[in-house]
């Protein structure tokens, strides 16, 4: 087939693997706050309220869109595209399953982290494209906690790339198929990683971005109906790639141990997705346990904690890998 | 999304398609709690809360008036918060509803005679729906918003009736 | 004098943290507190506290007799009776308007009304859209009970 068509299928169906993921993780937000807060969520449309989304999107669609006068035009039409575009071109290294990934180049892990690097950017311009104070308060705090959190990030996503020798997202997870899961050996990094994926994709303790209480929204006050949707949106897109990437470096990804991958099949992608889904789970539900850091807090956490005990980290794992190499090679 | 201009404003597609838009509206209501005084405890928090729970509807709180669909006024409205009010109210996409809850929003509450008090916020702005009550109980302030979702689609159907 | 625990150290370690998680997997599976509004009603006391309304006995009689005690003890003026006297001292009562969405529903009237006429009611599903159900009528055109009349009848 023309290679051309063969991309372009791809990248449509990974925009309804998209779309999907962040419906059911809209609905699942509210539901799981929800039962966190002692209450129900939506019960009313639908089976246990699962039409309630559609309502939702169809009235953000029909909205009229407005726009406040003084802002710069091209930038603030621009900026939803700048934080969506990104987080929908990570899901294209995904590894899916044994066949199932869009695009497998030999440094998948690299790319996916550098795009994911500039959302940030969009954030930053949509808060000054808006012109107000309260949105530009809330885009220099997102982007700074953002590019703060990144750089632990990167650096515990290093071990498992030590031990699987390959920075190939599909490779380390077939290494992990014939060894055990990489969060055993590594936990300090799955731990450091959950703590920067939180903050990545703005949720409380961390949601400097979007404190209601404090900064009325943040980077998003002046944006109103589908841009502000498409913003939401592009936030559970990138806590879905978090997830995934979670679960791919540490948790095994469409592995499970014990079966080998003839033997899964198409059940591999489920088994993909459902720990993608528990560890979301898990996100929400810190989200709705803890309270918010202030923001000299986490800037202090972020620089002055979590990059030096990275940095050691590293240093001492790949101190301890080379003296059971040189064990085992002696033996 | 003007599809009045494509196809003309009485033609049944129109018609039709709005009578959806304005069931997803009126499923979906965003509103930005404007909590002036002792009502935004009882009828816009407790309400909120997980006793009385406003999820349920699809009713959520959002603080922007640029992301909301209702205002609800609760409370007593001074002179210089009236020049807020009708800032806000100004500051909200279409189609937008205000809700008037308590006393004080309604028609001054128990302080009408006092000279700095607006007795009443439908002087300033457009009121869908009144809440009487000094404060109404979160159930009457879920009752209002039935009555709002049922005059939206009443509207609609008035629409399609002409 | 109420005594407390001293308040607990402030240690080096993120306990806290852990405590929270503990209680956040706790309520998890407890059940929840929702009364889900238009299946289920609360019971209110038997005192709770709404508008105000006439009571009708069973042959559609009121017991107002048109005395303007409730009107004057009202702190917010929200009442205002309008009544004619006759010739014969009977009152005739032309309209009892209540200003129903300025009362505070303090219950002040119903205290002082001395023949019990008016009651606050226990309907709290009073919203409206139209602004004239503002200020509704609760009696037109209807004779006051007379408070002669019944000594007339005793005697």
């Amino acid at each position: 087939m023309n290679p051309w068509l063969v991309a372009l299928l791809r990248a449509l169906l990974i925009l309804l693997v998209m779309l999907l993921n962040g419906a059911m993780a809209i609905y699942m937000l509210r539901k799981v706050l929800g039962h966190a807060h002692l209450r129900l969520g939506p019960t009313e449309l639908g089976p246990a309220g699962l039409a309630q989304l559609l309502a939702d999107i169809v009235k953000l669609l029909v909205k009229e869109d407005r726009h406040p006068n003084r802002s710069d035009r091209w930038l603030y039409i621009i900026a939803p595209f700048i934080v969506f575009v990104p987080s929908f071109m990570t899901f294209a290294f995904i590894p899916f399953s044994n066949k199932l990934v869009a695009a497998n180049p030999d440094l998948s892990l690299l790319m996916m982290l550098a795009f994911m690097s500039i959302p940030p950017l969009g954030i930053f311009a949509a808060g000054w494209a808006s012109r107000s104070k309260f949105a530009t308060i809330g885009a220099v705090r997102a982007v700074g906690g953002m590019i703060t959190y990144e750089i632990p990030l990167l650096l515990s996503a290093l071990p498992p790339v030590m031990l699987a020798g390959s920075m190939n997202l599909q490779a380390i997870v077939v290494s992990q198929s014939t060894s055990i899961w990489y969060v055993l050996p590594c936990l300090p990094s799955f731990i450091m990683f959950l703590i920067c994926a939180q903050m990545e994709t703005s949720q409380t303790p961390f949601d400097m971005t979007e404190a209601d209480q404090e900064l009325v929204a943040g980077f998003a006050t002046e944006y109103s109906a589908m841009r502000f949707g498409f913003m939401y949106l592009a936030e559970f897109a990138e806590n879905f790639v978090m997830a995934a990437l979670a679960v791919t470096l540490f948790l095994g990804g469409w592995t499970l141990p014990g079966i080998s991958a003839a033997a899964l099949g198409p059940f591999a992608v489920l088994v993909f997705v459902a720990k993608c889904y528990i560890l979301i789970f898990l996100f929400m539900m810190i989200r709705g346990t803890y309270s918010r850091y202030r923001v000299d807090h986490y800037m202090e956490v972020g620089w002055k904690r979590l990059l030096p005990i990275s940095v050691v980290w590293i240093m001492v794992f790949a101190a301890a890998l080379r003296v059971i190499a040189m064990l085992k090679g002696g033996a | 999304m003007a599809l009045d201009s494509v196809v003309g404003e009485n033609s049944i597609v129109f018609l039709k398609s709005e009578q959806f838009f304005d069931w997803a509206r009126g499923r979906s209501l965003w509103y930005m709690a404007f909590g002036i005084a002792c009502c935004s405890l009882e009828g816009l928090i407790a309400a909120a809360g997980p006793r009385f729970d406003f999820d349920r509807h699809g009713i959520f709180y959002r603080g922007v008036p640029r992301h909301s669909d209702v205002m609800i006024v609760a409370g007593t409205v001074n002179r210089k918060m009236a020049v807020i009010v009708k800032r806000l109210y100004e500051m909200m996409p279409e189609p937008r509803y205000v809700i008037s809850m308590g006393a004080c929003a309604n028609a001054g509450g128990p302080f009408r005679e006092y000279p700095n008090v607006v007795t009443g916020v439908d002087k300033i702005i457009p009121v869908d729906i009144y809440i009487p009550g000094c404060p109404p109980r979160p159930e009457s302030v879920q009752y209002g918003f039935l009555q709002l979702r049922k005059k939206i689609n009443d509207e609609a159907k008035a629409r399609l009736d002409k | 004098m109420m005594t407390q625990a001293p308040p607990r150290p402030q240690s080096k370690w993120p306990f806290g943290l852990f405590r929270a998680a503990r209680i956040a997997a706790k309520n998890l599976f407890r059940h929840n507190v929702v009364i889900q509004y238009p299946k289920e009603r609360y019971n209110q006391p038997k005192r709770s506290r709404w508008a105000v309304e006439q009571i009708f006995a069973d042959d559609g009689s009121i017991k107002c007799t048109a005395c303007k005690i409730c009107e004057q003890s009202c702190p917010d003026h929200c009442i205002e009776i309008d009544v004619e006297t006759r010739q014969d001292k009977t009152k005739f009562i032309h309209s009892w308007h209540y200003e129903r969405a300025a009362c505070m529903m303090c219950g002040l009237c119903v205290e002082a009304c001395p023949f019990g006429a008016i009651r606050m009611g226990h309907d709290y599903e009073l919203a409206h859209r139209e602004p004239g159900l503002k200020s509704i009528d609760l009696l037109t055109e209807v004779e006051a009970a007379g408070a002669r009349k019944k000594e007339a009848e005793d005697a």
